[in-house]
């Protein structure tokens, strides 16, 4: 008896079309359906329509867009990696430990998803700002943290944390301890088994989290507005720029926004690449 | 290294003292939720005790409630390993990397944990297989390197986990021969629910029933002569336990006498068991009276084909009969028959 090597297949109905049998879906879910992707994607195709393709590239490339478009990538990027540094903790801690007032905590980290950006932005302020919580001690130190370019880090950081510890504690959880506990058997500390064992097999959660994060950072403006204030180069995001050129000159507005839609496209068809092929690594099926 | 563990774990009603000795294997069996499971979590330090001591070569593993100290080493540093039912390879590294990350996560180099993992690599026989990821190994391959990732630490107690219950039956040999093999003269735990593990690969044998160990022993011992239900299951035979009396025979409770050859030191008065293969028991008619050493009558309870043989069940006997025995006695739940066998076929001794 040889043993031929078996690839497996991941459980779950097969991929692709073949074998798809029309399991009859009612024709009213499909009319809804339409109805709601319609609705997604009107106002894309409204934006594309009224660019002023003529004067695009002036309007994108002038000063003050560069600015913003420099201004939010940068802030965007460090926000990420900030989520990075403190959400992996965040989520390992809440799934793969237990103590008193966990859930409540949960419930609580996640609040920015749900919290209107302007409130993000209040509280960040009687937080950091001049004579806030911290921002007491902070000044003291001769640092002034609101209405300058780290708030709008901060405010991007605050409601994209979320987006990263949510999906990453999802896939902590699904991925199970049994590996680690094999790893630990095996000798390795804690540390160890959490880099070469834990990290590793929940990457795409973070790659697809730390993506989803910068999304949402780079299109914050309540927040940002509330405790960064709106001050070209320094804290005129992009976002900012939008909703400050609309009112002077919409074609520059609208540009943007082509830009930023752009930028978002981008963005999700990266996180779902970065998932689906991950995952297929670790399955080993290669088809 | 000798392994010792006396622990108690309420939740789950666990209660054993198990001891190992060094270069011993020892076969845990016994029914599902026993307590098997707990008492390798337990070694492997996976579950913590509410009480309880554990030792392994001198060094203290655990020891909580006993004496205000409290002592529990975490996994990483009690050199205890653990191979489970599945093989668990690190998905994302290959099998060379796999079996490398016992001795790297130990101090090892790079260079000296690589050459650990192709030594071990090797000695299971899948060297052809160090470049692969585990999705591209069959249940069989990938459970060799398992064995080689559990042992590349070099452990001072290997505990296995029903290592061949998740094999297809045509690969599950020469992984029992793989373990054999490597388990001469290394300390080891295995949990298994098949005979033929405990006969091939264990010293020792250690029945655990509802989180106490019941039996204990030799594995031909425990098996030939079981002292519990469980245990005679196992070894497929007929267990009735009665008393002994002034002539070798056994007695059951309700007066019925049983002889049987003698495997000595039977006390009269004392607690007797005699164990009897089912294939060594004939079934008969009630009509059919005959002489015979030993005959009990029961009501049918079970009748259950077993491929060539039928297995007919009455409360405490089975007997297996051939398809046609059992037409022409026309065996129905609820008829009542003769269970007849020579003392011959039984064995009788104290328990």
């Amino acid at each position: 008896m040889t043993a031929a090597p078996i690839r497996r297949r991941p459980p779950g109905p097969p991929r692709g079309r073949q074998g798809a049998a029309p399991l009859g879906v009612p024709g009213w879910v499909v009319a809804l359906g339409a109805v709601g992707a319609a609705f997604v994607l009107l106002p894309l195709l409204a934006v594309v329509l009224r660019v002023n393709w003529a004067e695009f590239v002036p309007l994108v490339t002038s000063r003050s867009s560069l600015d913003a478009l420099g201004l939010s990538l940068r802030t965007s990027l460090t926000a990420t990696v900030l989520c990075v540094i403190v959400g992996v903790p965040m989520a390992v801690m809440l799934a793969r430990t237990d103590f008193w007032g966990q859930r409540v905590l949960r419930s609580l980290v996640l609040l920015p998803l749900v919290l209107p950006p302007v409130v993000g932005g209040i509280a960040l302020l009687y937080t950091f700002g001049r004579r806030g919580l911290l921002g007491q001690s902070f000044e003291a130190l001769g640092v002034s943290i609101a209405f300058s370019t780290t708030a709008v880090v901060l405010a991007q950081t605050f409601v994209a944390l979320p987006f990263l510890v949510l999906s990453l504690e999802g896939a902590l959880r699904s991925v199970g301890t049994r590996f680690e506990a094999v790893g630990a058997t095996l000798g390795a500390r804690p540390t160890t088994v959490l880099r070469r064992i834990t990290l590793p097999l929940v990457l795409p959660a973070v790659l697809s989290g730390a993506v989803l994060s910068f999304a949402r950072a780079l299109g914050e403006f309540g927040a940002t507005l509330t405790f960064a204030g709106s001050l070209q180069g320094v804290t005129r995001t992009l976002p900012l720029e939008i909703y400050l050129q609309r009112e002077s000159d919409p074609d520059a507005a609208v540009a943007l926004s082509l830009v930023l839609v752009v930028v978002a496209v981008i963005v999700v068809a990266v996180a779902h690449r970065v998932g689906e092929s991950s995952g297929r690594r670790l399955r080993g099926s290669g088809s | 290294m000798t392994f010792e563990v006396d622990a108690e774990v309420l939740s789950r009603g666990f209660d054993a003292r198990i001891t190992v000795a060094e270069g011993e294997t020892v076969a845990l069996l016994g029914p599902n939720g026993a307590g098997k499971s707990t008492l390798l979590g337990l070694a492997a330090g996976l579950i913590a005790p509410d009480r309880g001591r554990a030792t392994l070569g001198g060094r203290v593993l655990l020891d909580v409630g006993s004496s205000g100290r409290q002592v529990v080493l975490p996994a990483w540093r009690r050199g205890v390993s653990l191979l489970a039912q599945e093989a668990l390879l690190f998905p994302h590294l290959t099998v060379r990397e796999n079996v490398a990350f016992g001795p790297r996560s130990t101090g090892a180099s790079r260079a000296e944990a690589r050459r650990s993992a192709d030594a071990w690599l090797e000695r299971v026989d899948a060297t052809d297989l160090a470049r692969r990821r585990p999705a591209e190994l069959s249940g069989g391959q990938a459970q060799r390197v398992a064995v080689a990732r559990a042992l590349a630490t070099e452990p001072e107690l290997l505990l296995l986990d029903e290592p061949l219950a998740a094999l297809d039956v045509s690969v599950a040999p020469a992984i029992r021969r793989l373990l054999r093999e490597v388990l001469q003269h290394r300390t080891a735990i295995v949990v298994t629910h098949d005979v033929l593990d405990a006969y091939t690969l264990a010293d020792r044998i250690v029945v655990l029933e509802a989180g106490r160990v019941v039996d204990a022993g030799p594995a031909r011992a425990v098996l030939d002569r079981p002292t519990t239900p469980f245990a005679a299951g196992l070894a497929g035979l007929n267990l009735l336990v009665g008393t002994a009396d002034a002539d070798g025979a056994v007695v059951l409770d309700d007066g019925q006498r049983l002889s049987a050859r003698s495997a000595g030191a039977l006390e009269p008065g004392a607690a007797a068991a005699l164990a009897v293969r089912p294939s060594a028991v004939r079934v008969l008619a009630l009509a059919d009276p005959g002489h015979h050493d030993n005959t009990i009558t029961a009501t049918v309870s079970d009748v259950e084909p077993r491929g060539d043989v039928v297995r007919i069940r009455a409360g405490r006997i089975a007997a297996d009969v051939t398809p046609a025995e059992a037409a022409d006695l026309d065996l129905q739940p609820a008829t009542a028959v003769h269970f007849v066998f020579s003392a011959e076929d039984a064995l009788a001794y104290p328990v």
